[in-house]
């Protein structure tokens, strides 16, 4: 029996030399693999003999089948022409919907990033506090005119003493965070801030502002100009320098005005900068002396500097963006845009 | 404040580039435009009462240029008759600082000359009449705010003598404006009073009952400090501001004030005649120099530089300050008395820097022993915004308040979480009144906005997030947190509660917890069709999630469903726990087996998989509910999952797991009276 099975793989082997085209492997198949095929003959030959037998039998015969097999498979391969994709690649793509991050917040981040490389510390504050330290514990009691810089959203809740609102600038939190933090800090704080103002293209009432603050360790106007460098330097990806100009506030003193070389026309003078080759990015300074005391500093052992600036118009100037009232319209359009 | 060319000329010694002064006091003192006929000079704030005037900005010009400034001489022939004879002064409120006076008699008043008319046009005051104008003419010179009497309409004792007195207002005491207006008045508005009424309200406006008309002949002029708080408050109360208010509110130097008297009566007498009784009437002190050391460490601390003593000398005398004594190591200055901005060695730190000029200050970095670190609550928000992205959603941002149809759409929601809301007592506009209490009330606005926006790309399916503070009352203080609000929308309501469970099972798979919980939440059906609270496993309930209801998707004009969902993040940090271990990867093979029950509707999935973990612990890998078939009888559920087991340590045999399939089937039939299919 097992030399039948030995004849059919020889003949098999023989043939699959001779086979040209997919008629002549068509007809291996019949003789070999088909229903009424030598294979399935074989099957009807060995099925009565005794069990034991069988199962040796049974085993070659898959064997011999499993050969054939691999060779009508093998054959046909070589034999099919391979078939091309018919595709037009002008075909319109599987559109890709992906969500993105907000352009400011990323800004925030990456301007957050750089102060962390200059050993700042990013700490989080809340955008409703008291008049206390919004106003008062900057050097500014009531009814300071200076006050009157900040057009203030006040709250109408009565809550315990004090009198809340929504802070103006992130400047509100210096005194907490002298108090609680070891000396020499470096801190930096980014949040949202609010004031009663109209809005138009370049006004809103709610916006983002980041707060510096240093103390002891060095922290005075160079190290400020410096580190404002590095800063302004890699939010526009250029070197920009720094220049400051008199000012007042009177939580510092010294006060400054911040400003870098135009980043539209390079300091050559634009509409932008009004010809002056300067834009103004921030209000800066000395802290003063009673702002220091309310932190229960002395003030003769002790100094350091602070400074604010706007990131909306950070971000404006960097992309270009013409109206302000973008960045809290939740327009797909906007945020989609920069592909974040 | 615009001054003109031509009359700083006058107060001014020298050859003057203006191009270049304006330079100068551009980078050094006050923001300044110039135009050719006006130098336009923003002053600031605590320069005001020294610099607002010809003379303050002719000596501000003086200091940062080789020009000289120079005042006109004042030349009073005055009367052997005291003004104290006609005058007498009751000060009885200490917010009157100063009080000087001088009494003029016979002059005579017209209409102002063509060159007064002019002068005050350019400064955007309009002309009165000649005595009034020539006040205005020295408040624009001197930066003095005075105000003239007619002394006629003041009323007279027996002895022919006027009391001037200066009182607080009592409750609702009503006040006469020059207009003839009635303003009452808030207790404690500062007053000038004759014996029977009140003549002017003090730094704001002089009243009609003692103004000055072209028939006025006797005079008493009034020059005087009031504290710069009460008439801050006080203008602003009665809606009252007027060029006096706004100079008396950053503050009157009785100096100014004195000296601007003389000028003025010089000028009345110069160009109306009359006659200049003997005397200043004067009550108070008038400014001093403060003497103030200045020491050369602190001002290189300060600004980096190793200043030149010399150097140092010289810019404090350009000042006009006084150098009384220098040492090795110090310098001791007395300051000029009408620089009252000038009180504390980093006043003169200010003054030396901006004359030397701040561009000479050079930079260093930050040099301390750390690392900058960030509050933990960045990273984490950054690690929350990157996850949710990952899930097709783009990150807005919105406006932080809602209005009073979003509270009563929300009321029921609200009241859960919040004792009261915060509300702005002077809000932008009605649509800003109250803090926002959570995130999603304003996405709802979003989604609406962006389905306009995009409707003629017939695309239908937007998905919005944003993290931000929210607050509210709660223990009678500010409860402001951090919150994730997301808002989706498509067409298919259960697409978008798969969606919804997608991302939240996508969020805890990145933030390291098994799974959040799921619990139904009993509220208003008015607001959601459905909602769920979003539980951990250790019971702390983090936020919740719903789909909107009918009503308030057609008031916010939605016509396809929308799910919210808001998280509070300052309660997930606590929970999360950073720290990532490597797991082996697992070296047995693990073995698949379903399992399909029938259980009441009621039953919940969650309490269903615990029960399996709880029977066979860890041999039992994942569960994973792959089918729900509702209503497969009345009140029944089928539900359809697939086991997955693994011993870490052996491959399990068929007849182990078909064990532990059989405890899992005993209990649930137990515990849920489920039926095995």
């Amino acid at each position: 029996m097992k030399e039948e099975l030995e004849n059919i793989l020889k003949e098999a082997h023989q043939l699959e030399f001779e086979i040209k085209t997919l008629e002549d492997l068509e007809n291996f198949r019949i003789k070999f693999l088909g229903r009424k095929g030598l294979l399935n003959n074989f099957v009807e030959k060995f099925k009565d003999l005794p069990r034991e037998e069988r199962a040796k039998i049974g085993e070659y015969f898959n064997y011999v089948k499993n050969e054939i097999k691999k060779i009508y498979e093998d054959l046909k391969i070589k034999l099919e022409k391979p078939k091309k994709i018919k595709f037009d690649i002008a075909h319109p793509g599987e559109k890709i919907e992906i969500g993105y991050l907000n352009i400011l917040k990323e800004s925030i981040k990456k301007i957050r990033e750089t102060f962390v490389k200059l050993g700042f510390d990013i700490e989080k504050g809340r955008e409703i506090v008291t008049e206390y330290e919004n106003f008062d514990s900057l050097n500014m009691p009531k009814f300071h005119p200076a006050r009157e810089m900040f057009d203030t959203l006040w709250i109408k809740n009565k809550i315990g003493k004090d009198r809340y609102l929504l802070r103006t600038h992130t400047s509100a939190h210096q005194v907490e965070i002298i108090k609680n933090k070891k000396l020499p800090l470096r801190v930096a704080i980014p949040g949202k801030t609010f004031r009663h103002e109209a809005t138009d293209v370049r006004h809103e009432f709610q916006f983002h502002q980041i707060e510096i603050l240093g103390i002891d360790g060095g922290a005075n106007l160079q190290e400020l100009k410096g580190v404002l460098e590095i800063v302004f330097s890699e939010f526009f990806n250029k070197k920009l320098d720094v220049s400051f100009k008199a000012s007042y506030f009177p939580f510092t003193e010294p006060s400054l005005e911040v400003y870098i070389k135009c980043v539209i026309c390079n300091g050559k003078g634009c509409q932008l900068c009004k010809n002056s080759g300067l834009l103004e990015v921030g209000g800066a300074g000395m802290v003063h002396p009673n702002v220091l005391k309310e932190a229960g500093l002395d003030p003769k052992e002790h100094y350091g500097y602070a400074a604010g600036m706007g990131i909306e118009r950070l971000v404006m100037l960097k992309y270009k963006i013409d109206d302000i009232r973008l960045f809290n319209s939740q327009d797909l359009r906007f945020i989609n845009q920069f592909r974040l | 404040m615009k001054f003109r060319i031509k009359d700083l000329e006058k107060y001014l010694i020298g050859k003057k580039d203006w191009k270049k002064i304006a330079k100068e006091l551009n980078d050094k003192s006050f923001e300044t435009i110039y135009d050719g006929k006006f130098l336009d000079i923003d002053i600031l704030a605590n320069r005001y009462s020294n610099s607002a005037s010809l003379i303050g900005i002719a000596r501000e010009i003086a200091s940062l240029t080789n020009l000289k400034a120079k005042e006109e001489k004042i030349k009073i022939k005055e009367d052997k008759e005291k003004a104290e004879r006609y005058v007498a002064l009751k000060i009885e409120s200490n917010r009157c600082l100063n009080y000087f006076g001088r009494v003029v008699l016979n002059v005579k008043n017209s209409k102002s000359p063509q060159w007064l008319k002019e002068f005050l046009k350019s400064y955007g005051i309009n002309s009165i009449n000649f005595l009034v104008d020539l006040s205005n003419f020295v408040m624009i010179e001197y930066g003095a705010p005075l105000h003239i009497f007619d002394l006629d309409k003041i009323h007279k004792n027996s002895k022919n003598l006027a009391k001037i007195i200066v009182k607080e207002a009592k409750e609702k005491e009503v006040f006469i404006s020059l207009k003839g207006e009635e303003y009452r008045l808030p207790k404690g508005a500062l007053l000038i009073k004759d014996e029977k009424k009140i003549i002017a309200l003090a730094g704001i406006q002089g009243s009609k009952t003692a103004e000055v008309d072209l028939n006025t002949k006797n005079i008493f002029i009034e020059a005087a400090v009031f504290d710069s708080e009460i008439i801050y408050r006080v203008s602003r109360e009665i809606n009252l501001q007027t060029d006096a208010s706004y100079r008396f509110e950053r503050k009157a130097l009785a100096l100014n004030q004195l000296n601007g008297l003389e000028r003025l009566t010089f000028l009345i007498q110069k160009y109306c005649g009359g006659r200049v009784l003997k005397g200043v009437i004067k009550y108070g002190d008038i400014e001093k120099p403060q003497n103030i050391v200045l020491k050369l460490e602190r001002l290189k601390e300060y600004s980096g530089i190793d200043f030149n003593k010399n150097i140092v000398v010289n810019i404090l005398k350009k000042l006009n300050c006084k150098i009384l004594k220098t040492g090795k190591d110090y310098i001791y200055v007395a300051t000029p008395a009408y620089r009252n901005d000038l009180n504390m060695e980093e006043d003169l730190i200010e003054e030396i820097l901006r004359i030397y000029g701040y561009d000479k200050i050079g930079t260093k970095l930050p040099r301390l022993e750390r690392v900058g670190k960030e509050n933990e609550i960045f990273e984490f928000e950054d690690f929350i915004r990157k996850a949710i992205r990952k899930t097709g959603l783009t990150e807005v941002l919105s406006y932080s308040f809602i209005d009073d149809n979003d509270l009563e759409n929300f009321k029921d929601l609200i009241k859960n979480y919040y004792k009261e809301l915060i509300e702005v007592i002077n809000p932008i506009s009605l649509n800003f009144k109250y803090f926002r209490p959570f995130v999603f009330i304003n996405l709802i606005k979003g989604i609406k906005t962006n389905l306009g926006y995009y409707n003629w790309l017939r695309k239908n399916n937007i998905g919005i997030f944003e993290i931000g503070d929210v607050a509210g009352i709660n223990k009678n203080n500010v409860d402001e947190k951090l919150n994730l609000g997301i808002a989706l929308t498509e067409e298919n309501a259960k697409k978008l509660l798969l969606k919804v469970k997608g991302i939240l099972n996508f969020l805890a798979e990145n933030l390291g917890f098994c799974r959040f919980y799921y619990p139904y939440k009993e509220i208003n059906d008015e607001i959601f069709e459905l909602a769920y609270d979003i539980k951990l496993e250790s019971g702390v309930n983090i936020g919740f999630l719903g789909l909107l209801s009918k009503k308030i998707l057609s008031f916010y004009d939605i016509e396809q469903p929308v799910a919210i969902l808001e998280i509070n993040l300052n309660e997930l940090l606590k929970e999360y726990n950073e720290e990532k271990f490597y797991q082996p990867i697992p070296k047995f093979p693990a073995v698949l087996r379903d399992l399909s029950i029938i259980v009441p509707e009621y039953i919940n999935s969650d309490e269903v998989e615990k029960e399996m973990f709880d029977t066979v612990g860890d041999l039992l890998e994942d569960v994973e509910l792959f089918d729900i078939f509702m209503d497969v009888k009345e009140g029944y559920k089928s539900l359809s999952y697939h086991l997955i087991f693994r011993d870490p340590k052996k491959t399990l045999s068929s007849e182990e797991v078909n064990n532990l399939m059989e405890k899992i089937t005993k209990r649930l039939i137990n515990k849920f009276n489920a039926e095995v299919r």
